[in-house]
C-alpha cells in the first residue's frame, strides 16, 4: 500500500443518536446521566440534548480510520484531546489526513468536527501500512 | 497548600482495583449498530472496546474511580484526553485482566476554572502476562479554593 503524506481519509458523517446512548451507557456500564436523562439535564441548566459519550465521539473517527485501512488490526495508536460536547441531533464528521510515513508507520491527523466546522475531539493516530487489507470494505 | 502537595504524591503510583472483562458477541453487535460501525471481522471486537472495556472492566465504576481522586460527577469532572494503544486487537469471549495505575496529578489554575487537578492514569487490557491495549487518560477535576 503505498501512501503519502496529504492522503485523506474518507471522512464519515455521523448522527448523533439518543437512543444509541442509551445502549452505550449500559454496555460501558456508565451510570451519568447527562448522557440519557434529560430531567437531569434541565436541573443542571444544560441544553436538554443528552451528551454524546466521549469514547463514542472517538469511536466514529477510528470508525473512519479502519474504513480506510480495511483492518481493525491496522491502527496501531490514537492520541486525541476532547473539546467540545456532541448533542442528540448533531451531525458531525469524522475524518483524517496523512501527515507523516516513516519507517513504516504513517501518523495521521484525526478529528470529529460538527458540522459548521467547530472540533469536538482532534488528534493523531498511528498506522501500520502493512496491515492495510485492500478492498475489503468493497466486499 | 501542604497538605494537598502531600495528597497529590500519595496518589502518584497508586495501583487502581484490578478487574475483568468479558465482551460477548451480541454486545459487541449492539455497540456497531449504536455507533453506526461496520460489521465485524470475525471475532475481533470493535476497537472503541479498548477504552470502554477499560473502563466497564476496571475494579470499579466510573464514579468510584472519580471518588478515588476525591470528586464526584457533581463536580464538573472532564475527560480531557486520551492516549490508546493497540498491541492486538481485543477479541469477544475472551476474559482480560485490567489493571490501573495513577501516574500523575498535576494542579493547575485557569481563566474559566479557577484550581483544577489533572490526573493522569493508565490502564493495562492483558491476557497470559500480555498487554493486548494500554489507555492513558487525562482528567479534569475542578477544585474548589478558598477566597
Amino acid at each position: 500500500m503505498s501512501l503519502t503524506v496529504g492522503d485523506e481519509v474518507p471522512a464519515r458523517r455521523v448522527t448523533v443518536d439518543a437512543s444509541a446512548m442509551k445502549v452505550m451507557a449500559v454496555l460501558m456500564r456508565d451510570p451519568n446521566p447527562i448522557h440519557w436523562d434529560v430531567d437531569v439535564l434541565r436541573a443542571l441548566g444544560l441544553d436538554e440534548r443528552p451528551v454524546n459519550q466521549g469514547p463514542s465521539n472517538l469511536a466514529y473517527v477510528w470508525d473512519a480510520l479502519t474504513a480506510w485501512t480495511g483492518s481493525v488490526a491496522a491502527v496501531l495508536s490514537v492520541e486525541v484531546r476532547f473539546v467540545s460536547n456532541a448533542l442528540a441531533g448533531e451531525v458531525l464528521a469524522a475524518g483524517a489526513q496523512v501527515t507523516a510515513v516513516d519507517d513504516g508507520v504513517v501518523t495521521c491527523e484525526m478529528w470529529l468536527r460538527h458540522e459548521g466546522g467547530e472540533p469536538v475531539l482532534e488528534g493523531m493516530a498511528t498506522v501500520d501500512p502493512a496491515a492495510f487489507v485492500r478492498g475489503r470494505r468493497d466486499q | 497548600m501542604t497538605a494537598e502537595v502531600d495528597w497529590h504524591a500519595r496518589l502518584v503510583g497508586t495501583e487502581l482495583p484490578p478487574g475483568t472483562l468479558r465482551v460477548e458477541p451480541y454486545e459487541d453487535r449492539l455497540a456497531r449498530d449504536a455507533l453506526g460501525g461496520d460489521r465485524a471481522e470475525g471475532d475481533l471486537l470493535h476497537p472503541s472496546w479498548i477504552l470502554n472495556g477499560a473502563l466497564r472492566g476496571a475494579g470499579h465504576d466510573v464514579a468510584g474511580l472519580i471518588e478515588l481522586f476525591g470528586a464526584s460527577w457533581d463536580d464538573g469532572v472532564l475527560f480531557g484526553e486520551a492516549r490508546i494503544e493497540q498491541v492486538e486487537p481485543l477479541r469477544a469471549s475472551v476474559d482480560y485482566a485490567i489493571t490501573g495505575t495513577v501516574l500523575d496529578v498535576e494542579r493547575r489554575n485557569g481563566r474559566r476554572v479557577r484550581c483544577f487537578d489533572v490526573v493522569t492514569y493508565e490502564m493495562r487490557v492483558e491476557r497470559d502476562d500480555r498487554v493486548f491495549a494500554r489507555v492513558r487518560n487525562r482528567i479534569v477535576i475542578p477544585r474548589q479554593v478558598a477566597e
